[in-house]
C-alpha cells in the first residue's frame, strides 16, 4: 500500500514538474559568447571594418583611432583627433564623427581630410558614407543630416514622437533605409532615404541609452549601454536574442560574417560572439 | 623701444597669466557622449585649459584665467545650460583663496575592477519599503551593498558586474513589488503590498 502511495506521489510531482511554466525565452538564440579581448588603455566608442576585414576602433578618451586585427592586435594607431565617436568605412576611407570639432574627418592611407559639409553640427556623434556624401547623427541638434551628391536635407527635431529624436548617436544606411540609434529615447528609428519615418524598434525593451547599432540582411543589433546588453532583432523586426555575457557598457557593435564584435566602453575591451 | 614692448608683454603675462582651478561634480555623466558634450560646452569659455573629466566619478577639473572672474554661479549656470546638474563646485583662486558650494567629494567612489556602483530610482513610500528593497537587492549574488533613500527614492547599489547586471537587480526588485527605472512590478504583486507601501 505504501508503495502505491509513493508511486502516486511521484506521478503527481512529475506531472506538476512537467507542466511548470518555462522561463520566457526569446526565440532562436544563436549568437554564442566566445571571449573578451582586452584593449588595455583604449576606451572604445565606435567600431568599423575596412575592405581588408581589419577593424578600427575609436578611442574618444584619448583622441585616437586604432586599426586592429580580429584578435585585437593593434596594427596601427592614429592620433590628434578631437573626441572621435562612431566611425564607418566607405569609398573615401574611414569616416570619423569628430564630436569635439563638429566635423566629419576622413582617414585614408594615414592622411586626414575634412569632409565638406553644409551643416553646422553641434557634437556630431555618428556618420555613414553614402553616394559620395554622408549621413550623420547631430547629437545636440537632435537631428539627422544628409548630404550626398544628389540631395541635402535634415530629419527630425527634439522630441519623443515618431521621427523626432533625443540625442541621436549612431546611424547606418542599409538597403535603402536609414537606421538611427535614438539614444535617449531608448529606441531605434527607421526611415526611408527621403527621411520619411517607417518604423520604430525596441521602444518597450527598457533600453537605457541606445548608443550604437549595426544592420545586416538578417538582423539589427542595438547596444543598450547602461544595461550592458545587445538586443538582436530579426528581419521581421522581432526581438530574437539578448546578449549580456562579456558586455560592460557596450557603445557599438559590428558583425563580420559569423562573428560579432562589441566594444565595451567601460570594460575597455571587445566582446566576441560567434553565430552557431 | 624693444625693451618697452618686452616689458609690456612680460607684465601682461604676470598680470593676466594667473589661473583659477575649478573642481566640480556633475550628475548624469553616464556615457562618453554626455561627458564630452559637457566638455564641449566648457571649451567655449575663453582661456579655459586642462579640462579633465572622470566619467565614473562625475568629477571635472579645469583652469581658467583669473581675469575671467568666473564665479561659482557662472559654472552652475553653464552646467545647467549643458543639461546637467552640478552637485558641488569648488575653486582655488590664484591668490590662494578658495570658495565652494555643495559637495565636490561625495562622488561615487572608484571601485575595484569588475565592481561598480549605480543609482537606481525605485518607487516606494516607507521604511517597510526600504527594508524590502534593500533585502531583495542584497539577496542577489554579486551585490555587495544596497541603500535606498526614502526621500529621494534612489537606491545606491554596489555590485560585481561580472556576476549581476543592473537590469537583474531591477527585475528582482520589481518582482518584490517596487517599480524601477527599467522594470515594473506586476499588478498582482503590487496589490499584495501592505497599504502603507502602495505608492501608485
Amino acid at each position: 500500500m505504501n508503495n502505491i502511495k509513493l508511486a502516486i506521489c511521484v506521478l503527481i510531482i512529475g506531472t506538476i514538474a512537467c507542466k511548470s511554466p518555462e522561463k520566457k525565452q526569446v526565440s532562436s538564440p544563436n549568437w554564442k559568447y566566445e571571449k573578451t579581448i582586452s584593449l588595455d588603455s583604449i576606451g572604445p566608442v565606435g567600431i568599423a571594418l575596412d575592405s581588408d576585414e581589419n577593424l578600427y576602433v575609436s578611442d574618444a578618451d584619448n583622441n585616437r583611432i586604432f586599426k586592429i586585427n580580429q584578435d585585437g592586435k593593434v596594427l596601427e594607431s592614429f592620433e590628434n583627433f578631437d573626441r572621435p565617436m562612431h566611425i564607418s568605412w566607405g569609398d573615401q576611407g574611414l569616416a570619423i564623427a569628430e564630436y569635439g570639432s563638429d566635423q566629419i574627418v576622413v582617414l585614408h592611407q594615414e592622411k586626414k581630410d575634412t569632409a565638406n559639409s553644409k551643416f553646422e553640427f553641434d557634437a556630431i556623434s555618428g556618420v555613414d558614407a553614402y553616394e559620395g556624401g554622408y549621413f550623420a547623427a547631430d547629437f545636440y541638434n537632435h537631428r539627422i543630416t544628409c548630404q550626398t551628391e544628389d540631395s541635402i536635407f535634415t530629419v527630425g527635431k527634439q522630441g519623443k514622437a515618431a521621427g523626432e529624436f533625443t540625442y541621436p548617436t549612431d546611424i547606418q544606411i542599409f538597403n535603402q533605409k536609414i537606421y538611427v540609434a535614438d539614444a535617449y529615447n531608448h529606441r531605434v528609428q527607421i526611415f526611408d532615404l527621403n527621411g520619411n519615418h517607417k518604423s520604430t524598434l525596441a521602444e518597450n525593451e527598457k533600453i537605457n541609452a541606445a548608443t550604437g547599432l549595426f544592420v545586416t540582411n538578417q538582423n539589427i543589433f542595438i547596444t543598450d549601454f547602461e544595461n550592458s546588453r545587445i538586443l538582436v532583432y530579426n528581419s521581421m523586426d522581432s526581438l530574437s536574442q539578448i546578449l549580456t555575457e562579456g558586455l560592460d557598457k557596450p557603445a557599438d557593435v559590428i558583425v563580420v560574417g559569423t562573428k560579432l564584435f562589441a566594444v565595451n566602453y567601460h570594460g575597455r575591451s571587445i566582446a566576441k560572439y560567434n553565430f552557431n | 623701444m624693444k625693451n618697452i614692448i618686452l616689458f609690456i608683454i612680460l607684465s601682461s603675462q604676470f598680470l593676466f597669466g594667473q589661473n583659477d582651478q575649478f573642481t566640480l561634480r556633475v550628475e548624469g555623466l553616464g556615457c562618453p557622449f554626455c561627458a564630452y558634450g559637457l566638455e564641449k560646452k566648457f571649451k567655449k569659455v575663453k582661456g579655459i585649459q586642462q579640462i579633465k573629466i572622470d566619467i565614473q566619478s562625475g568629477k571635472m577639473t579645469y583652469n581658467v584665467p583669473t581675469n575671467n572672474a568666473m564665479t561659482l554661479n557662472d559654472v552652475d549656470a553653464l552646467v545647467t545650460k549643458a543639461g546637467y546638474t552640478a552637485k558641488g563646485i569648488s575653486v582655488l583662486r590664484s591668490n590662494g583663496k578658495s570658495e565652494s558650494t555643495g559637495d565636490v567629494n561625495s562622488e561615487v567612489k572608484p571601485t575595484a575592477m569588475g565592481n561598480q556602483t549605480a543609482e537606481i530610482k525605485v518607487s516606494g513610500n516607507c521604511k517597510m519599503c526600504k527594508a524590502r528593497i534593500e533585502k531583495t537587492a542584497k539577496s542577489l549574488p554579486g551585490v555587495s551593498s544596497a541603500v535606498w533613500n526614502v526621500d529621494t527614492k534612489i537606491l545606491k547599489v554596489g555590485f560585481d558586474n561580472s556576476k549581476v547586471k543592473s537590469i537583474d537587480i531591477q527585475n528582482a526588485i520589481a518582482k518584490s513589488g517596487h517599480d524601477t527605472e527599467s522594470s515594473k512590478a506586476d499588478a498582482s504583486v503590487y496589490n499584495s503590498l501592505p497599504a502603507c507601501c502602495q505608492y501608485r
